[in-house]
């Protein structure tokens, strides 16, 4: 069973995240690897799980809570379609 | 343990043996504090999703964690194994959002593993309630007999992540919010290539970020 260990440099990192996105079949989401002083993670408070959706201006249009408690598909989903000036709330066509 | 009873890769063992003095020690193994707080999130993780059963609850009181034990322990010899865990979480799975969620986050890394590693003192692979009930309290920062987002991390060394939906000292409960410019960056995806831009991705369109650990 393959509890995955800490990687040490950006190339494990890179490694890791592609187990991950093979194993969680999120391909073909675009995917992005942060830099070993976790900068990015930093900056959006990211860790362990949050999501956030940045407008076509470059402003914060949704910013979600922290996981697993405030981790919720819902809300982003519910923001995008806001976004995209789409009404319903998109959970019955997929 | 040394290299020759030790039967994997040179390059498994070149890691754990963190000390670099060619044995692979406890002390080796006490270095990897990072290692260890995340494997006690892991199962923190584990503990909130399969142990909490109202969704909408963003707290996890130790009296609701108590008994949801008892939910799990079939026999109620306050102990439970692997098999009452699987038994009872998979009957209660489809009820159960958090462990839905933690699943399409862990893959397929073993929910019972993840639990006992972070939370088997006696080491006999079973989760007895005093285990249980003693890891909450180790995880329970502020001391108020709740798990929540809020918690407050205790002091810990080196840069580190505290448990499930907590934050280190200092650092603020949110990122950016909702108005306020999203902070750029440029990283590298897991395949190599060029590095991409957040302010130059898909210029037209809103981007939703998605952050997660695989670790």
């Amino acid at each position: 069973m393959p509890i995955v260990e800490d990687p040490i440099s950006l190339s494990e990192r890179q490694q890791v995240a592609r187990v991950c996105m093979t194993k969680l079949a999120l391909e073909p989401m675009p995917a992005l690897v942060d830099d070993m002083d976790d900068t990015v993670n930093d900056a959006y408070a990211a860790w362990p799980d949050r999501m956030y959706l940045v407008g076509t201006d470059g402003t914060i249009a949704y910013h979600g809570g922290r996981g697993p408690f405030g981790f919720k598909p819902e809300e982003l989903n519910a923001a995008i379609r806001t976004e995209l000036n789409l009404g319903g709330d998109g959970l019955s066509a997929r | 343990m040394t290299q020759d009873e030790y039967d994997r890769e040179r390059t498994q063992f070149d890691r754990l043996d963190r000390s670099g003095d060619g044995v692979i020690t406890a002390e080796d193994f006490a270095r990897t504090g990072r290692g260890n707080r995340m494997q006690a999130f892991r199962a923190q993780r584990t503990v909130s999703s399969y142990f909490q059963f109202d969704e909408e609850n963003d707290r996890l009181p130790l009296a609701e964690l108590e008994e949801a034990f008892g939910r799990y322990d079939a026999d109620g010899d306050a102990v439970i194994d692997r098999g009452e865990f699987e038994l009872a979480a998979e009957e209660r799975c489809v009820a159960l959002p958090g462990a839905e969620r933690m699943r399409s986050m862990m893959g397929d890394a073993d929910p019972w593993d993840l639990l006992i590693a972070g939370t088997d003192e006696d080491g006999d692979g079973r989760l007895a309630a005093a285990e249980l009930v003693s890891f909450f309290k180790a995880r329970d920062e502020d001391g108020d007999g709740i798990w929540a987002i809020r918690d407050p991390s205790a002091g810990r060394r080196g840069r580190r992540r505290s448990g499930a939906g907590t934050a280190r000292p200092g650092e603020p409960e949110t990122g950016p919010v909702t108005g306020s410019m999203a902070p750029d960056f440029t990283l590298m995806a897991p395949h190599g290539g060029m590095p991409v831009t957040l302010s130059s991705f898909q210029k037209n369109k809103p981007v939703a970020l998605i952050f997660g650990s695989y670790t």
